[in-house]
């Protein structure tokens, strides 16, 4: 494989060969040898525990009953959570919470997007305040909303009050509770989806959308047969990142209801660190997070495949 | 004003007002937690609504959370464990990066999925067993296993922003400090490090921003000794209630730190929050 640069190095190369060629043998091994720290971390800190986990989803092992050795249970763990109603109940209200916010921050995000794109004035304050939500920490987010819901103190409850609307007790009812924990989310994810589409749609080319204009078609035909197949991507992206994260949300939860009232708003996450870390039961918490872990391995693959190909990111 | 250009007009007025609206809403919540740590704590029982008096503004609770408190104590060590972390998984994610945008390994691509999916791991499945792992080598509640679980957090981002950032320069130029004489080392000190720099930085806020709030696993690994900020705001939550005093004040600290790194890395904000994939 004569390149270009191996003429250029020419005797450099001879000479080194002529020595025994030392060089190459290591020059092999140098990819590795900068691979191998960080996989080295990344298997000892997530792939061990993964492995263990996986011996512990077989047993009963439970903290309380420590001077008892764990016995063998096979798959009864895993029997044993798809009879589990509360367990099913946490999956339903995890969907619901997926479902519903992915949903409302896209379109919200998409519109804020569009919007912020038409020639306005003020666009790099827009688009910075837009932002100042996502970078909040998801545990004081999910405070500071307890708080603003708050019935005595709260500041929606005090603008209600003070415009003599009724008060409104969204966290504590079973009703309202996961609405209320979706607006959180709502409120502070949607500046992502925001931010990604409108820096996806400042990179789309002018001329498809000049063309579509000479060519008379209207807003709705322009955004739906060119703006978002263009943007598809990012959408993928977008979507992709937004799933996975509130997949696995657990610090709203723990911050605003603790999976409260009752069980109306107990995610997966919430439910499995209840069952490991509250009951104690570490064994089926195990065999729980795996189930959780297979279902984000499915997703993440099945979307990842057909939407994305990372080789095409790097452009 | 003809038809069309009195549309445009609304459809302009429009667009402002939805943008303003926008703007307050993500504002306001940010700016009462503020306003509402600068004030008496409301939280004493008596019911007393209306927290907007723009006067009797106080320190009393920052006093509350900084002197009478282990909070500082809580800061430090969310300190010490972020930076730590963040510098090991940057010193980790760039030689893989390196790596990876250098050289040609065989299954390149497939490693550096992998890499990545380690970050969609739910937190949840590994704390499980790692508390379990830990306990028994009385792993927990110490700095060193902390620094470690958050440089497993961290290094898949970092691999990934660094390697978009390495990929964008040419690699004629380490083969032309090898042409001279460099060894492959030296051309990753001399020449790649000091073009990094500015990445290097933005990276290491990228990396900083998530560890500094993360929740789940410094609540499940530490205890007294290491507890991070987060953990010891969220030991607030009592069953008698919530001193709103105290937890707006500590919030405010801990996310005073992440709003002055978002406006040092804006440009980059894209690229951080896809992993590097988008420019």
């Amino acid at each position: 494989m004569a390149s270009g640069i191996d003429r250029a190095l020419g005797g450099a190369r001879e000479r080194t060969a002529a020595r025994g060629g030392h060089g190459r043998r290591r020059r092999r091994l140098y990819p590795y040898l900068l691979l191998a720290p960080v996989i080295l971390v990344l298997l000892a800190v997530n792939i061990y525990p993964l492995i263990s986990s996986l011996g512990l989803s077989l047993t009963d092992y439970n903290l309380a009953n420590a001077g008892v050795p764990a016995r063998f249970v096979g798959l009864g763990n895993f029997q044993q959570a798809l009879g589990d109603a509360e367990f099913l109940k946490s999956l339903l209200t995890t969907g619901e919470f997926v479902g519903v916010s992915i949903t409302v921050e896209f379109v919200l995000g998409f519109g804020l997007a569009l919007l912020l794109s038409r020639p306005v004035r003020g666009q790099g304050f827009f688009r910075t305040a837009l932002v100042v939500p996502m970078i909040i920490s998801p545990l004081i987010v999910g405070l500071l909303w307890r708080f603003m819901y708050n019935y005595d103190v709260g500041l929606i409850n005090t603008v209600l009050a003070a415009t003599h609307l009724p008060r409104l007790n969204l966290l504590g009812n079973p009703g309202t509770a996961l609405l209320a924990v979706i607006i959180t989310d709502v409120w502070q994810w949607t500046p992502l989806v925001f931010l990604l589409l409108f820096s996806g749609l400042q990179g789309l080319p002018e001329e498809p959308f000049e063309a579509a204009r000479i060519d008379g078609a209207s807003a709705v035909q322009t955004l739906r047969y060119l703006t978002v197949p263009l943007l598809r991507p990012i959408i993928a992206i977008a979507l992709i990142l937004r799933g996975m994260d509130a997949l696995r949300e657990y610090d709203k939860i723990y911050a605003m209801t603790g999976g409260g009232p009752g069980s109306a708003t107990e995610t997966i996450s919430y439910y499995i660190y209840r069952q490991g870390f509250v009951n104690l039961n570490l064994g089926y918490a195990a065999a729980l997070s795996y189930i959780l872990l297979a279902i984000v391995i499915v997703l993440v693959t099945a979307l990842v495949r057909t939407q994305l190909r990372f080789d095409e990111a790097e452009r | 004003m003809s038809r069309s250009k009195r549309r445009a007009v609304v459809a302009d007025g429009l667009t402002y007002v939805i943008l303003i609206v926008a703007t307050l809403l993500a504002l306001v919540p940010v700016a009462w937690l503020f306003l509402t740590s600068l004030e008496p704590d409301v939280s004493s029982g008596t019911g007393r609504s209306s927290p907007r008096s723009p006067l009797g503004l106080t320190l009393a609770n920052y006093n509350d959370v900084l002197v009478n408190s282990s909070f500082s104590q809580n800061l430090l060590n969310s300190l010490l464990v972020c930076v730590a972390s963040v510098v090991a998984a940057l010193a980790l994610g760039f030689l893989a990066a390196y790596g990876l945008s250098r050289y040609r390994v065989r299954g390149g691509s497939d490693i550096a999925f992998w890499i990545l999916s380690n970050r969609m791991l739910p937190p949840i499945s590994v704390v499980v067993p790692l508390y379990l792992l830990l306990s028994s080598v009385n792993g927990l509640d110490k700095y060193w296993s902390l620094i470690a679980v958050y440089t497993a957090f961290s290094a898949p981002y970092a691999v990934w922003l660094m390697r978009g950032f390495l990929l964008d320069i040419p690699r004629e130029l380490d083969q032309a400090a090898l042409v001279d004489g460099c060894s492959p080392l030296g051309v990753l000190r001399h020449v790649i490090l000091p073009l990094c720099a500015p990445a290097l930085l933005a990276s290491g806020v990228f990396l900083f921003v998530p560890a500094w709030s993360e929740f789940l696993f410094a609540f499940m690994l530490t205890s007294a000794n290491t507890k991070t900020l987060p953990v010891a705001i969220a030991s607030l939550i009592t069953d008698q209630g919530i001193r709103w005093g105290d937890m707006t004040a500590a919030g405010s600290l801990l996310i005073l730190p992440l709003v002055v790194a978002f406006f040092f890395v804006q440009k980059h904000l894209v690229r951080g929050l896809t992993f590097g994939a988008l420019k």
